[in-house]
């Protein structure tokens, strides 16, 4: 489990993050959102030990993770902007990375050899950016971690590695019980990926859910009747949104999508239809007022 | 896990050495040129100087290495820590389940043995070479050990303190050039602030002889370590260095732990630094500033202005450096911290100038002074070991000179910072007081203003003992005595004293000349007829350390010098009872002829001088300067005994006086020396001459 506990970091004089908390349970995947400067860098860099927060507390296992050797080899952080020694190649990377990590697995790193199919013996920075991006991929998975931090991870990835990259962490996950965070500017990108998403706005946490629950927990449907719209059809339900289009009627409900259906039956509508959200709607609605703010900037 | 790893990081002890074992391999060809190579080369020469192949392991004029000590271990510790200052590494390093202190050693491990190994492998070259080619005459196997030893010590604090400095900036650039400035701190802030309160306070002087070596590593490296110029390596000396690489090895690891690595790129990566940095580079430069208009202009208002320039210059440039901006300007706000700076300056500065502290007017209770030191310079109390001379212990010395001192307190108006005509020369006293302090003043002051209090010090024993050589000589220790006249004539010519008795005879009679000297005759800077040397017999040698050093050192002369002045009545008596008068000096039968030119003015004296007055004097169509040719004997001999070094006619003419210079010539208009008469002792016959 990775755990921050209402983390505050300052830098020289602006707040970097105000009062965060996130909640990764093992196993899962986890999402960070957030627009540009929003704090997702600064909170994964306080996740792996690089900084120091100022206040609050990051336990990943329940131990801190600041100076924790043991916490931190079990720990892999790939940062927004990769970084290899110069000169070296994949391999010589790999045998950096073996002398530090006790549990780097030469067998994965082989296996994953050919799911890359990248040239091990070409400098790293002399590849492309892409490239470089799967030269992380390939060593961080070879570490193989029981946490992965990703700064930004997909960024740079043509879509067919980019798919590849997901099977391979979806794969960790179910097979190792791998924990992962990871974070982008995009909440579409991790649509297929998260079972939880938390969204980060100038340095603060507006939302954190459970994706599954929130998918099959909220609805948009439209309804027609003839005459006028009965005044309690959604009496003990929550209606996060409604709008009227001529004689069409649009809402956003929460609740299970067999009472809606049955509730909207009552009152025998000329047309009864039930929509797919986007992921990017559920959050709009589920924030109200903050979601239209930052509507623009993270979808 | 293993014990390596738990100190070190084989994984980055690897990834280092590759990384940058080139400086190593750069470091070795650099200093094999310069050390086995060289040698070969100086093997090589027909004529082999034999001091210099030792010279390479004394660092003695070793530019070369010099510069490698002080540039190599910079640039490999910019490069190790490099990945501190730039976001992306230092970011990525540290999410290696790696503890920081692992880090930090293991790149401090791989820098101490890339800057060890090049040294050893040359050191081991230069011993295998002395071994081979058979060089134990003109280096030691010794030499090579503390040329080693020597070499890592000063690579090894330069590295420490570059690494040190590396901790607490965020930019490589500044790391550098923090590095070289924090090296030379200690010695540049004793110059700036000594020689600032010398402006400010009469009577300060700081002893800096031999100071900068001690203070600095710079100069250190620079100087070398040669032992003839009393820069050996002491014991003491190598534990305050250990002392300081240990203190700066973990204080630089504190450091590293403390600092938080989101301030790569800062240029203080300590927030809690920026206000001594930006008040600290203030206050220097503020000096600066002071030092370099009282050195150009010497006048209280262009020192002030110097400081205000300095430090405005300083605040603005440490503002720049912080916020990397220069945004800071806009806002007056801004200036806030330099106004309260300015304030506590002014408040400073008027405190030392009017003297709060009593410092000036301070002289030590007299029955406390167990002896003073006084001379024109510190030169003899930094060398006391040496030399034994400079402190006076006689109470009524020391009496003597309390009183100068009490004058010279009285005439601060007229010697603080005052432009005289005549020439000023320092007067250093210090006090040894009963209760083992001292106590320094220093002034610069124009000896001859005080020539009523320096009488009865120059005439004292003590001052004459400490100051003529000859007082010391055991004639019994002297195997020879020649003289030598001062000026050459076409025939050389020089007496010797052979005779054991006549030896004796002639010391003793020097020695009551030296003890008959007034201090008129101390001071009159006549040309001395003759030059004596004495020769010491070997197995005397040491009774005379000073001068068996020189000899030991240099293969010098064994010899003690003296001079036969014009006002030694005794010796001159003595030579001419035993006959030796004629060929210790100068007769007038040797010239045929002499020259007086009278100089008006400065500018006439600069105008021969820049047309080469040499040839001028002798030559009848000189310009339209009055020329006054003398050919009788008796003459000639009152100018021989009167006459002063050719250079005084610069005092004179700073002193607005005429003078006179003088040309003696042989049979063929051959010129044998120059020569000066000036103010009292102008023969009355020249005077007479020029009257009209």
């Amino acid at each position: 489990m990775i755990e921050a506990k209402n983390i505050s970091k300052n830098f020289a004089d602006s707040a970097a993050l105000t009062d965060v908390s996130i909640k990764v349970k093992k196993g899962s995947i986890y999402g960070l959102v957030g627009s540009n400067g929003a704090g997702k860098t600064t909170l994964l860099k306080i996740l792996a030990g690089v900084y120091r927060q100022d206040l609050g507390e990051v336990l990943i296992d329940n131990q801190k993770v600041f100076e924790n050797i043991a916490i931190k080899s079990r720990t892999v952080f790939i940062p927004d902007s990769l970084y290899f020694f110069s000169q070296y190649t994949v391999q010589d990377m790999a045998k950096f990375y073996q002398r530090i990590y006790a549990n780097w697995n030469e067998e994965r790193y082989q296996k994953l050899k050919d799911a890359f199919r990248l040239d091990e013996h070409k400098k790293i920075q002399q590849m492309s950016k892409g490239m470089q991006r799967q030269a992380a991929f390939w060593l961080a998975l070879s570490i193989t971690p029981d946490f992965l931090l990703l700064d930004e991870p997909l960024d740079g990835l043509d879509p067919v590695m980019r798919q590849k990259v997901k099977n391979l962490i979806i794969q960790d996950t179910a097979a190792r019980e791998m924990t992962v965070l990871i974070s982008s500017h995009n909440l579409r990108e991790l649509e297929d990926l998260c079972d939880c998403v938390g969204i980060l706005h100038q340095g603060r946490s507006v939302v954190e859910k459970d994706l599954d629950a929130l998918k099959s927990d909220i609805h948009k449907i439209q309804v027609a009747f003839q005459g006028d719209l009965p005044a309690s059809i959604f009496g003990n339900k929550h209606v996060l949104y409604q709008e009227k289009r001529g004689s069409v009627l649009l809402f956003i409900i929460r609740g299970k999508k067999e009472e809606i259906i049955k509730d909207s039956y009552q009152y025998q509508p000329v047309l009864l239809d039930i929509l797919p959200l986007t992921l990017e709607e559920i959050f709009i609605y589920e924030m109200g007022g903050i979601g239209y703010e930052i509507k623009n900037i993270i979808f | 896990m293993k014990l390596k790893t738990s100190f070190f990081n084989e994984g980055f002890l690897l990834n280092d050495f590759r990384k940058y074992s080139w400086v190593a391999v750069f470091y070795t060809l650099a200093l094999a040129f310069v050390i086995p190579i060289n040698i070969i080369m100086i093997l090589s020469n027909e004529y082999i100087n034999k001091s210099a192949l030792k010279d390479l392991f004394l660092l003695n004029n070793q530019e070369i290495q010099s510069i490698l000590i002080l540039s190599v271990p910079v640039v490999l510790a910019m490069l190790i820590f490099r990945y501190l200052q730039v976001q992306i590494s230092a970011d990525s390093l540290h999410s290696l389940p790696v503890p920081r202190s692992i880090i930090y050693r293991s790149h401090i491990l791989v820098g101490v043995v890339l800057l060890i190994l090049p040294v050893l492998i040359t050191g081991i070259i230069a011993i295998t070479l002395n071994l081979l080619l058979d060089l134990g005459n003109y280096y030691s196997i010794y030499d090579v050990f503390s040329w080693m030893g020597i070499t890592t010590l000063m690579n090894l604090t330069i590295f420490l303190t570059c690494v040190f400095v590396g901790m607490l900036v965020g930019i490589s650039a500044v790391q550098g050039v923090l590095t070289y400035i924090l090296l030379a701190f200690p010695a540049g802030i004793t110059i700036l602030l000594t020689s600032n309160l010398d402006f400010f306070v009469y009577g300060f002087k700081f002893n800096l002889d031999y100071q900068l070596e001690r203070l600095s590593p710079i100069p250190r490296v620079l100087h070398g370590f040669n032992p003839l110029n009393e820069r050996q390596m002491g014991g003491g000396e190598i534990v305050v260095y250990l002392v300081i690489c240990l203190a700066l090895l973990f204080l630089a690891e504190y450091l590293y732990k403390l600092r938080n690595l989101e301030n790569a790129n800062q240029s203080i990566a300590f927030a809690k630094l920026h206000n001594i940095f930006k008040y600290g580079v203030t206050f220097c430069t503020m000096l600066l500033g002071g030092l370099y208009f009282k050195e150009t202009q010497q006048t209280t208002a262009w020192v002030v202005f110097g400081y205000l320039i300095g430090s405005l210059t300083g605040y603005v440039v440490a503002e720049i450096m912080l916020k990397k901006s220069l945004g800071f300007f806009r806002e007056v706000k801004n200036f806030k911290g330099y106004a309260v700076f300015g304030a506590i300056m002014l408040v400073l500065i008027l405190g030392i100038r009017f003297d709060l502290t009593g410092y000036e007017k301070r002289l030590p209770p007299l029955a406390e002074v167990q002896q003073v030191y006084f001379s024109d310079s510190f030169y003899y109390y930094t060398n006391l070991e040496k030399y034994q001379m400079g402190f006076f212990s006689e109470p009524n010395n020391v009496q003597n000179i309390y009183q100068l001192h009490q004058k010279l307190v009285q005439d601060k108006n007229s010697n603080y910072l005052t432009k005289s005509q005549k020439p000023k020369r320092s007067a250093i006293l210090i006090y040894q007081l009963s209760d083992g302090s001292t106590m320094t003043r220093g002034y610069e002051i124009t000896y001859d203003e005080y020539a009523r209090y320096l009488k009865p010090i120059y005439e004292a024993k003590e001052y004459k003992q400490a100051h003529y050589d000859v007082l010391q000589v055991n004639p019994a220790d002297v195997e020879k005595i020649t003289l030598r006249p001062n000026m050459r004539t076409d025939t050389y010519k020089e007496a010797v004293i052979l005779n054991p008795v006549e030896i004796k005879e002639a010391i003793e009679v020097m020695q009551q000349d030296v003890l008959n000297k007034t201090y008129e005759q101390m001071t009159e800077q006549k040309v001395p007829w003759a030059n004596v040397s004495m020769l010491i017999a070997n197995n005397k040698l040491n009774n005379y350390p000073r001068l068996a050093e020189i000899v030991q050192q240099h293969n010098g002369d064994q010899q003690i010098n003296a001079t036969w002045s014009k006002s030694d009545a005794l010796l001159e008596k003595w030579l001419k009872e035993k006959g030796y008068y004629q060929k210790a000096r100068i007769l007038p039968e040797e010239i045929a002829y002499v020259v007086v030119e009278k100089i008006e003015s400065r500018e006439q004296w600069e105008e021969k001088r820049k047309t080469g007055y040499v040839m001028e004097t002798g030559n009848s169509n000189a310009n339209n300067i009055e020329r006054f040719e003398i050919r009788d004997k008796s003459q000639i001999e009152t100018c021989l005994r009167e006459y002063r070094d050719q250079w005084f006619l610069d005092d004179f003419f700073s002193q607005n006086t005429e003078g006179y210079i003088i040309g003696f010539y042989g049979g063929d208009k051959r010129n044998f020396a120059y020569g000066s008469f000036a103010a009292h002792n102008v023969p009355d016959f020249i005077k007479e001459h020029f009257k009209d």
